[in-house]
C-alpha cells in the first residue's frame, strides 16, 4: 500500500497543496486533471525527484520520505519514456536487473525473458532503441519498469503519443500485466476514457488540490463539486428549491428548466431541507429522449424543442430545449437510436431525466450558472 | 545581382569567407618556403624537444581539465545551489582577461608569501614544464568546463531520473547513463581544450619562459624565431604546428568513431 499524507510540493511558481492518497496494492489509482494541474509534479514527489515543503509518503508502512530515489523501490515510466538511446532493447530491459544488490538474478532475468515474452519484443532485443515503433517503445518501457522486479510502478500519461488502435492494445496488455504481477499503479492521465478503463480508484487534481477521490464507479457517477464537472465536460447542470421530500426522493423545482425534478436520496451524500437550494446535474449519455409512439413510464419528463443535431459517427449529440426555459440540454444519444427517433432540429420531443442518473454537487449557485450553456 | 541571393546563399558565402580567410593566410606562408630548411628545422633537436614537450604538456593540461571540468560541468548543469551563477560567470574568466594578464597573475600569485610556499614545498612552477602545464591548465580550464556543460545540458534528465528509479545510485547513474550519452560531447570538447592548450602562448611564456631546451614550447619557438627576423624558420615552425594541430584531432575522431565536431 501507498499512502501519501498531505505532501506539499513547491514547483517554481506552482504549488502542489495538502495532497492524501491512500493506494491499495494491487489496484491502479488513476490521478487525472488537465494539463499543468501538478499531476506529473505528484509522480515526481513519490518518486523522490523533488523536495516535500510538508507531509510524508509511506510504502506499506514504512517511512520513505527522506530516502533517494534509487532506494524507493517504485519503476517509473515517463511520458516520454526515456529509453537509453545507447543500449539495445534486451540491456534497456535488463538495466534494473544490473542495478539490483540481489545475489542470485537468475529469477530476474527469467522474468524479463518472460515480460519480453507477453508484451511480443522478443524479436527486437537485440534492436537499437532508435529502430523502434512508438507502439514497441512503449512495451520496452513497460518491460524495463517490471523487470527489476517491482511491485509499484509510476506512470506519467504513458500512451498519450499513441493513436488510438495501438492504446488499446497496451491498456489491455497493461490491465493483463497488473493482474499477473499484482502491480500497484499510480498512473497520471488526462485521457478519460483511459483513465475509466485502466482505474481501480481515480483522483480528480485541478490546480495542485485533490478535489475528489474515490472509486472510479463512484467518481464517474457522482463528481463532487463544479471544477470536477468542468474538468468532465459536463454542461447538464442545474439549480433548484427543494420543495417536498420523503425516506426516498427529494423534490426539487428548477426555475430554469420550469420542471419539477425528482432525485433519489441515495444520490445525494449531504441532507437537505424543505427550501434548500441544490445543484444537480446529468450527464449527457443519462438524458433519454422518448419515442413518441411508446407509453411515458419514465420520471423527470421535459418537453421541448430539438433545436440542433450534431452526427458524431457512433453516436449523435443533440441540443434539447425544454418549453418556457432558456437553457439548452446537451444529449448524446447512439447513431442507430438518432436513426430510427428521426431526430431533426426544430421537432417537437420529450426527454427524461433519469433520476437515479443524477448527481448533486455542493457548490454555490453563482459558479454554477458560469456552467450552463444559454441558448 | 544580390536581389537574387537568397538566404542560402549568402549563409554559405559567409561560411566560405571564413575558409578563405584562415586557408588564405596559410598559402600565403609558402611565399617564404624553404624545402631543405624544412627538413633541418623539424630534424633538430630543438625543434624536436619544442614538439615533444608541446604534445606532452596540451596532454597533460588537457586531462587535468577534463578531471576537473567535467564534475564540475555535471554541478552546474544538473543542480541548483547557492554561488552557482558566480562559479558559471567565472568561466568566462581566461577569456575575459588576456592569457599574457592570467600569466601575470600566476606569477604575482607565486610570489606571494602562499605562492612562495607552494613553490618551495610543493613544486616549482616559474620557468619550469610544470609552469607550461599550469599556464595550459588555468587558461583552458573555464572553456572546457563550459564546453562539457553545454553537452550535459543537451541530455534530459529524464534518463538519469528513469535510471535512479531502478535503482542506480548517482555515482552509477553517471557512470552508466550521463557519461556514455555524453560521450561524444566530452571528446569533442576534449580536443579542443588539447588545441587550445597546443596553441597557448601568452600565460606560458610569462610564467614558464623561453628557454630553449627546457620551457620552450612550439608557439613560442614561432615567437622566438620571429623576433630574431628568421621568417624562412617561423614559417617552418608554424607549418609543424598547424599538421600537428590538424592530424592528432582528426586521429582521435578517427579512432573515438566521431565524424564531426
Amino acid at each position: 500500500m501507498i499512502d501519501i499524507k498531505g505532501v506539499r510540493v513547491r514547483a517554481k511558481d506552482f504549488l502542489l497543496k495538502d495532497v492524501t492518497l491512500a493506494v491499495q496494492s494491487g489496484s491502479c489509482h488513476v490521478v487525472i486533471g488537465p494539463t499543468g494541474c501538478g499531476k506529473t509534479t505528484l509522480l515526481e514527489a513519490i518518486l523522490g525527484l523533488r523536495k516535500l515543503q510538508e507531509g510524508e509518503i509511506y510504502v506499506d508502512g514504512k517511512n520513505i520520505t527522506h530516502l533517494p530515489p534509487h532506494k524507493r523501490g517504485f519503476s517509473y515510466v515517463p511520458q516520454d519514456l526515456a529509453l537509453f538511446p545507447h543500449l539495445t532493447v534486451w540491456e534497456n530491459i535488463t538495466y534494473g536487473i544490473k542495478q539490483s544488490k540481489i545475489k542470485n538474478k537468475t529469477e530476474l532475468y527469467k522474468l524479463a525473458s518472460e515480460l519480453a515474452e507477453a508484451l511480443g519484443i522478443t524479436h527486437l532485443l537485440k534492436k537499437d532503441i532508435k529502430n523502434l515503433s512508438g507502439g514497441e517503445k512503449q512495451r520496452v518501457a513497460l518491460a524495463r519498469a517490471l523487470a527489476s522486479g517491482r511491485k509499484n510502478l509510476l506512470l506519467d500519461e504513458p500512451f498519450s503519443a499513441l493513436h488510438e488502435g495501438i492504446k488499446k492494445d497496451l491498456w489491455l496488455l497493461l490491465k493483463k500485466l497488473q493482474e499477473t504481477y499484482k502491480l500497484t499503479i499510480i498512473m497520471v492521465s488526462h485521457d478519460l476514457v483511459e483513465t475509466f478503463f485502466l482505474s481501480d480508484y481515480i483522483s480528480v487534481m485541478i490546480e495542485g488540490t485533490i478535489r475528489q477521490t474515490d472509486k472510479k464507479e463512484k467518481v464517474y457517477r457522482f463528481p463532487s463539486d463544479l471544477e470536477v464537472v468542468k474538468y468532465f465536460g459536463i454542461k447538464n447542470i442545474f439549480s433548484g428549491k427543494v420543495i417536498a421530500m420523503n425516506d426516498n426522493n427529494y423534490l426539487v423545482y428548477s426555475e430554469e428548466l420550469k420542471a419539477k425534478i425528482s432525485i433519489p436520496s441515495s444520490s445525494v451524500s449531504f441532507k437537505f431541507s424543505i427550501g434548500d437550494t441544490v445543484s444537480f446535474g446529468i450527464r449527457k449519455e443519462d438524458v433519454i429522449i422518448l419515442r413518441p409512439d411508446l407509453p411515458r413510464k419514465n420520471d423527470n419528463l421535459l418537453s421541448g424543442v430539438i433545436t440542433e443535431v450534431y452526427p458524431k459517427g457512433a453516436s449523435v449529440l443533440v441540443m434539447f430545449a425544454p418549453s418556457g426555459s432558456d437553457l439548452s440540454i446537451e444529449i448524446e444519444v447512439p447513431e442507430y437510436a438518432a436513426s430510427k427517433l428521426n431526430l431533426k432540429t426544430q421537432s417537437q420531443a420529450i426527454v427524461s431525466l433519469k433520476s437515479e442518473r443524477i448527481f448533486v454537487l455542493k457548490e454555490p449557485r453563482f459558479e454554477v450558472k458560469e456552467a450552463k450553456i444559454k441558448r | 545581382m544580390f536581389s537574387k541571393l537568397n538566404f542560402k546563399t549568402l549563409s554559405m558565402f559567409f561560411a566560405f569567407s571564413i575558409f578563405t580567410f584562415y586557408v588564405g593566410l596559410i598559402i600565403s606562408l609558402f611565399y617564404f618556403w624553404n624545402g631543405s630548411l624544412f627538413v633541418e628545422t623539424l630534424s633538430s633537436e630543438r625543434t624536436l624537444f619544442s614538439i615533444k614537450i608541446s604534445l606532452i604538456a596540451a596532454t597533460i593540461a588537457t586531462l587535468l581539465s577534463l578531471f576537473f571540468a567535467i564534475p564540475s560541468a555535471y554541478a552546474l548543469s544538473r543542480f541548483d545551489f547557492k554561488g552557482k551563477h558566480v562559479i558559471d560567470t567565472i568561466l568566462e574568466f581566461p577569456l575575459i582577461v588576456s592569457p599574457a594578464a592570467l600569466g601575470a597573475m600566476l606569477l604575482i600569485f607565486f610570489n606571494n608569501p602562499l605562492g612562495a610556499w607552494f613553490q618551495k614545498h610543493v613544486v616549482q612552477f616559474i620557468f619550469t614544464f610544470y609552469g607550461i602545464i599550469l599556464a595550459q591548465f588555468m587558461t583552458t580550464l573555464g572553456i572546457a568546463t563550459r564546453l562539457i556543460k553545454a553537452t550535459l545540458d543537451e541530455i534530459p534528465k529524464r534518463y538519469e531520473d528513469v535510471a535512479s528509479s531502478l535503482g542506480a545510485s548517482p555515482i552509477k547513474v553517471f557512470l552508466t547513463i550521463t557519461l556514455p550519452l555524453s560521450k561524444k560531447g566530452i571528446i569533442a570538447s576534449a580536443i579542443l581544450t588539447w588545441a587550445k592548450a597546443l596553441g597557448e602562448f601568452g600565460a606560458t611564456i610569462t610564467v614558464a619562459g623561453s628557454m630553449a631546451m627546457r620551457t620552450e614550447t612550439l608557439p613560442i619557438a614561432i615567437f622566438t624565431r620571429l623576433a630574431s627576423a628568421d621568417i624562412e624558420g617561423t614559417v617552418v615552425l608554424i607549418l609543424i604546428l598547424i599538421t600537428i594541430g590538424f592530424t592528432i584531432p582528426y586521429v582521435v575522431r578517427l579512432l573515438t568513431g566521431r565524424k564531426s565536431l
